[in-house]
């Protein structure tokens, strides 16, 4: 698998988890944005999301 | 359903704010009161005091009961005040928390980009809204959503 592939399951993979994640939480009446851990993820799928980016142009 | 839930957490909060109130010899009926209560509210109160206790002014603190129905507090100078109440999560009456937009967009963003990449890496074509879209044009619409998707993420770092 090359790279974009890699990255384009991590891409999928990422936002299906965080927005049932996210989903999960706001349903169960707590804030996603208070959570501890939501922070990190908003910076893994930026940072993935710039790497997509970057495979997918050059 | 509801009412019946929101008489329960009442009657335990009268309870409790009663055993706050009977400091006082000549209070003393109040904890009487207090301690007339079932075993599952006298836990419930437990629960609350220990967590009233070690919680500092401005904090919050959760207390649930036996059935998973949960209340949260906020201490302030004055006592606390219900700053959020599942009681209804078991229900269709859910009570929904902040949810930010800048959050969900990036994950929605994210899975567009990856669902346009692979119609990009497959070849084939996809039709939105009765547009079909090709290859080359599904690879510049997964760029142009991670990119998007990786705004919005950074956006929700500062704003949620």
């Amino acid at each position: 698998m090359n790279v974009v592939v890699i990255l384009g399951w991590l891409e999928l993979a990422l936002g299906v988890g965080a927005l049932s994640w996210m989903v999960w939480h706001a349903r169960n009446g707590r804030s996603p944005a208070q959570q501890r851990g939501f922070r990190p993820l908003m910076a893994v799928i930026a940072v993935i999301s710039v790497l997509f980016v970057i495979t997918l142009v050059i | 359903m509801l009412r019946a839930v929101r008489s329960t957490w009442l009657a335990v909060a009268m309870a409790i704010t009663m055993a706050f109130v009977a400091t006082t010899p000549a209070q003393a009926g109040g904890l009487a009161q207090a301690d007339s209560l079932s075993a599952e509210q006298r836990q419930v109160r437990d629960a609350f005091v220990d967590s009233y206790q070690s919680t500092s002014v401005g904090q919050s603190f959760d207390v649930t009961n036996a059935d998973g129905r949960e209340l949260t507090f906020v201490k302030t100078t004055e006592g606390v005040r219900v700053s959020k109440d599942t009681a209804d999560s078991s229900t269709t009456q859910t009570m929904a928390a902040d949810f930010c937009l800048a959050a969900a967009q990036a994950a929605v963003y994210a899975i567009g980009a990856a669902v346009f990449a692979g119609v990009a890496a497959s070849g084939g074509t996809i039709a939105v809204a009765g547009v079909v879209i090709g290859p080359s044009v599904a690879g510049m619409f997964s760029a142009a959503l991670a990119g998007g998707g990786g705004l919005s993420a950074l956006i929700a770092q500062y704003i949620c």
